[in-house]
């Protein structure tokens, strides 16, 4: 007789603090499944328009591909178990990426960043996102599997900015030209979260100054666009004008690949905490290592870290040296020789400090 | 030497020297070369000065790897190691200038199943700044010359073969 194989159940979320923190389920717990059920939904909807932009509807059996059932919980919090309540092969992608993607939207929700990623959020989905965590008290928090809790305040913050709908920001961009239409004056930008935002320029000498990035991405120079653009519901949703480019990371540097994987790092890379590398620490990262290459010295391993910095590394027997370029400018330079503890520990200030302390490698 | 936090109830300081920690690796912390970033042997926000390990005796390098990512569902790219002797040498190896121990904390409760199997963890939470430092690259340095745990389809770090130093 063959028997068949349990679903694997997972726990999509628990829910911590007042109400649930009591013996039992809460019956709120289950409107909050409920709310989830829904954003997996509507997101596995956009994901797969984004997928598929030719298709006219999304594939049968979707909805129900998406449910799930509730099978048992884990007292103490409310920390649900559900397995997926129908088998649904050709689906499983789908369901795989609409579970993994609401994570990483909600960590960005929390960390007030742009959490419109990588696929364009639809506004039905925008409105479902906003019914999730209702059900939430002041002492009460969901929270995912990295740890952080989504609390009513945050829940607040994000209908306040659901609200105001619409900023207009004038901020360089980084990102890959991906489209160009000389007629409209238009072009697409693939920004390092993986989404693809549409732009215009009003200057037409800008047609002829990004047609030789126009590349696949994999082949293509980083760009950072100097322009305005518009940000909605937290995401950058069009460029609006392009006043002037220069390359960010071009592809014939020993350290190119490596920076384009950093860059591309999203939220969460490391044990599901690890914010994505900021830019500007990025390129000063490459500055230093420019002024390192040309002053002739060895080059490090490059490394991001937690906090959205580059650590740049060399090891060698019982001699390290780490410099670590910190978001928050504060930059640090460490040597230590463990056969003799000798050990050098600076603060650097400016990319030629950190060039020097490198230089100390050669010695 | 600053003294060490005092274990919660139901922890236990490890004492077999030759047993192995085992550490996973995020993929961005491997470099092109295989050398992985001391960083793995960090103070990672979330550990709060206790870095996540599993214990050698009871998880095979293969196991861990498995269970992090496959029931937890994170990304990893390796396993390396240290050994609780290596550890509880630092005080004798750095001259003083950094001391550590090896904690099973396996039978503490985890009532959110987020935790790896059979788990320990290398004590850093005494530590200043600057000591954090000299433990991570340390503990580096002995596990490259362990060379990488699992999976051993790759085999060496720069000129190194990893999974036999001496070659």
């Amino acid at each position: 007789m063959i028997t068949p194989r349990e679903p694997k159940r997972f726990i999509p979320f628990k829910l911590t603090g007042g109400r649930f923190d009591k013996a039992g389920v809460n019956l709120d717990a289950f409107s909050e499944l409920r709310a989830y059920r829904d954003v997996l939904r509507a997101l596995a909807r956009d994901i797969y328009f984004a997928e598929y932009p030719d298709a006219k509807r999304a594939p049968n059996g979707i909805d129900k591909a998406l449910d799930f059932n509730f099978h048992d919980y884990i007292d103490g919090s409310v920390v649900p178990t559900v397995t997926w309540a129908e088998a649904a092969s050709d689906l499983e992608w789908i369901q795989m990426m609409s579970h993994g993607q609401v994570e990483d939207m909600f960590n960005r929700i929390i960390e007030n960043q742009d959490w419109s990623s990588a696929v364009l959020i639809s506004d039905t989905t925008k409105k479902v996102i906003a019914k999730f965590g209702a059900t939430l008290r002041d002492d009460e928090a969901i929270v995912y599997t990295n740890g952080i809790p989504y609390t009513a305040k945050i829940r607040q913050r994000l209908m306040e900015s659901l609200d105001k709908r619409e900023d207009i920001k004038s901020q360089p961009l980084v990102g890959f030209i991906t489209e160009i239409d000389a007629g409209r004056n238009s072009f697409k930008l693939r920004l390092p979260t993986g989404k693809t935002v549409p732009g215009e320029f009003t200057n037409p000498d800008l047609f002829r100054a990004l047609l030789p990035y126009l590349n696949k991405v994999e082949e293509g120079s980083a760009l950072r666009l100097i322009c305005d653009y518009r940000l909605v519901f937290g995401g950058v949703e069009k460029i609006t004008d392009v006043y002037d480019i220069e390359v960010f990371i071009a592809r014939d540097s020993p350290w190119s690949e490596r920076m384009f994987e950093l860059i591309f790092l999203r939220q969460g890379w490391v044990d599901g905490q690890g914010k994505a590398v900021v830019m500007d620490t990025a390129e000063l990262a490459m500055k230093v290592l420019e002024g390192a290459q040309k002053a002739g010295y060895s080059l490090p391993h490059i490394f991001p870290t937690p906090e959205g910095g580059i650590q740049l590394e060399h090891h060698q027997g019982t001699k390290h040296l780490e410099l670590t370029i910190s978001p928050d400018d504060e930059h640090e330079g460490f040597y230590y020789d463990s056969s003799t503890d000798e050990t050098i520990e600076e603060e650097l200030s400016t990319p030629n400090a950190m060039v020097d302390f490198l230089g100390r490698w050669e010695a | 030497m600053s003294e060490f936090y005092e274990l919660e109830n139901g922890e236990v300081e490890m004492t077999s020297t030759g047993e192995e920690c085992l550490r996973l690796c995020s993929p961005s912390w491997i470099s092109e070369d295989r050398m992985p970033s001391s960083q793995i042997f960090g103070d990672f926000p979330k550990d709060s000065g206790k870095l996540s390990c599993v214990q050698g005796s009871k998880s095979s390098a293969e196991a861990a790897y498995k269970d992090f990512t496959e029931r937890l569902g994170l990304d990893a790219h390796s396993v390396w190691a240290v050994t609780v002797g290596e550890v509880k040498g630092l005080a004798q190896e750095t001259g003083g200038a950094v001391e550590s121990r090896v904690v099973d904390d396996s039978k503490l409760p985890d009532p959110d199943k987020t935790r790896m199997a059979n788990h320990c963890y290398i004590d850093q939470r005494h530590l200043s700044k600057g000591q954090k430092k000299k433990l991570r690259n340390k503990l580096l340095e002995y596990a490259l010359a362990r060379g990488q745990m699992h999976p051993n389809d790759l085999t060496t770090v720069g000129e190194q073969n990893i999974f036999n130093p001496g070659n």
